[in-house]
């Protein structure tokens, strides 16, 4: 057991050979990195987030509720219209 | 963060660190506010949609309009929980003269692994179309799911079902005449149980039956766990956590018992028993390394920037994931490639990096990139530190030994004797 460590200790090259393993590995790892960015970049998460910040919270609140004001503005209009009529 | 701090620089990096990813979560919650309608205009361009006044929250039904009159389709809009966090999904269906069938599902928006909802949406939404919505829509009965991405199948089923089902009663005025989902362990959440019980005798256990049940273990868990199951914790998971993408328990029981499992272990017994067996990425490389038999050293420089080097990736993940709300995109560790062989892009070259690595070093991954491993043992460090202080401070030795436990198994044992 103590030659073999003694021996593993003598050998140079396989510190080269195990940091240019764990360097590439990184790298690949950053790559990763960058080419998830690149897709987050197509969302653009800050842009969305400094939009909706500048929004009135009522804004929001009715953005998904847009098409309930033109029935409103329907049956109003018919009620109107039926005033007139009479 | 390192908890060697020194230089004041080092205090700034920490403190930026901290900052930063505050900043990205608050950002990424913010920027992933569900517009449904604007996801839905989106999907359906071309289509005029009345909104029903019915359902102020979810699932929202949306009326199809033809040439200014209403046609007998409608769209239910409905969330769920997939792997990676919250999904959206708009149902089209048509009524019929006593009830609706699903024409199509619509996936207009969700948090999963890109390569895995490729296969969902090849397969899993066309068995939906026809189904009258009196159906049971319950998965591994009248639904079957994805190999592999069972979590995301039953998310989207659970998702559809409760839509389409709200729909009847309150839209059509169906009676309930469906099955609800009833609560079962099944076998697969027995087969982690068990797992879970052979590392727990494998871990505190000496002797042969110990070291059986450790292989047992192993074994066990690269089947299961990973090409079964798929359920290798990574950075993804830690992060959901925190963005709240927690599954029910009734959804994803596996997701629970592998919780509770793990940090049951490491905050009450002080152990990281994940790292130590139940990592079927682990069993993986030690497997590896008994084929190779080859143990070469990593350089010691390397060796003791690993922990700040496995530091920086995490915050540059956790960057990512909490700017994009969506974990799956910011998870590096090759485990989903590895267990299910669906990868997109750069992936695909971790993945034989990581393996290769492993052939020569032992336990290659868990030693310089693993954040999850390394954030499991700062876990078991920080409770023994508390414990010490609680007990009248920890001796040298006691520290050693410390040291030596949480090390072991993830290949550090010849760094932690040093």
């Amino acid at each position: 057991m103590q030659k073999s460590k003694a021996k593993s200790k003598d050998k140079p090259w396989q510190y080269t050979f195990t940091t240019i393993l764990a360097s590439v590995t990184l790298l690949l790892v950053i790559g990763y990195f960058i080419q998830s960015f690149i897709e987050i970049r197509k969302v653009k998460p800050v842009t969305v987030a400094m939009e909706r910040l500048a929004k009135p919270a009522e804004k929001l609140a009715t953005e998904s509720e847009r098409i309930a004001p033109k029935q409103e503005e329907t049956t109003e209009h018919t009620e109107e219209t039926e005033k007139k009529k009479q | 963060m390192p908890q060697s701090i020194s230089l004041p620089w080092e205090r700034l990096l920490i403190a930026f660190a901290w900052a930063s990813l505050l900043a990205a979560f608050i950002i990424g919650q913010i920027a992933a506010q569900t517009d449904y309608e604007a996801l839905l205009k989106s999907k359906m361009a071309d289509t005029e949609l009345v909104r029903s006044q019915v359902n102020k929250d979810l699932p929202v039904v949306y009326r199809i309009m033809e040439e200014g009159k209403e046609s007998p389709d409608v769209v239910v809009m409905s969330e769920g929980v997939g792997y990676g966090g919250p999904l959206v999904v708009g149902i089209k269906s048509r009524r019929t003269d006593e009830s609706a069938k699903v024409n199509e599902v619509i996936m207009l928006s969700h948090k999963e692994t890109p390569a895995f909802m490729e296969r969902v949406n090849q397969t899993f939404f066309r068995q939906f179309a026809g189904k009258p919505v009196t159906d049971n829509f319950i998965l591994g009965e009248d639904i079957d799911a994805v190999s592999g991405a069972t979590v995301t199948s039953q998310g989207f089923t659970t998702a559809i079902r409760e839509a389409v089902h709200l729909g009847a009663v309150r839209h059509l005025k169906l009676k309930p005449v469906w099955q609800e989902p009833k609560w079962r362990i099944g076998a697969n959440e027995l087969i982690l149980l068990a797992l879970f019980s052979l590392a727990f005798f494998s871990a505190y256990r000496r002797g042969k039956a110990a070291k059986y049940a450790g292989y047992a273990v192993m074994a066990g868990s690269i089947a299961f766990v990973g090409f079964y199951a798929n359920a290798s914790l990574n950075l993804g998971n830690i992060a959901g956590i925190f963005m709240g993408y927690i599954p029910s328990p009734k959804q994803h029981p596996l997701w629970w018992i592998m919780m509770i499992g793990v940090l049951g272990s490491v905050v009450v017994l002080g152990r990281n028993i994940y790292c130590q067996k139940i990592c079927p990425f682990k069993g993986i490389q030690d497997l590896l390394q008994k084929i190779s038999g080859i143990k070469l050293r990593i350089d010691m420089k390397f060796q003791r920037r690993a922990k700040a080097l496995i530091y920086s990736l995490s915050w540059a993940a956790l960057m990512l994931i909490f700017l994009s709300a969506h974990p799956a995109l910011g998870s590096y560790e090759p485990f989903a490639m590895m267990f299910s062989l669906e990868g997109l892009g750069i992936q695909w070259y971790i993945l034989p990096a990581a393996i290769i690595g492993a052939f020569f070093v032992p336990s290659f991954w868990c030693r310089l990139f693993c954040p999850v491993g390394l954030y499991l043992n700062e876990i078991v460090r920080f409770r023994r530190a508390i414990l010490g202080r609680f007990s009248g401070g920890t001796s040298k030795s006691s520290k050693q030994k410390i040291r030596v436990k949480t090390m072991r198994g993830t290949g550090d044992e010849t760094d932690a004797k040093k």
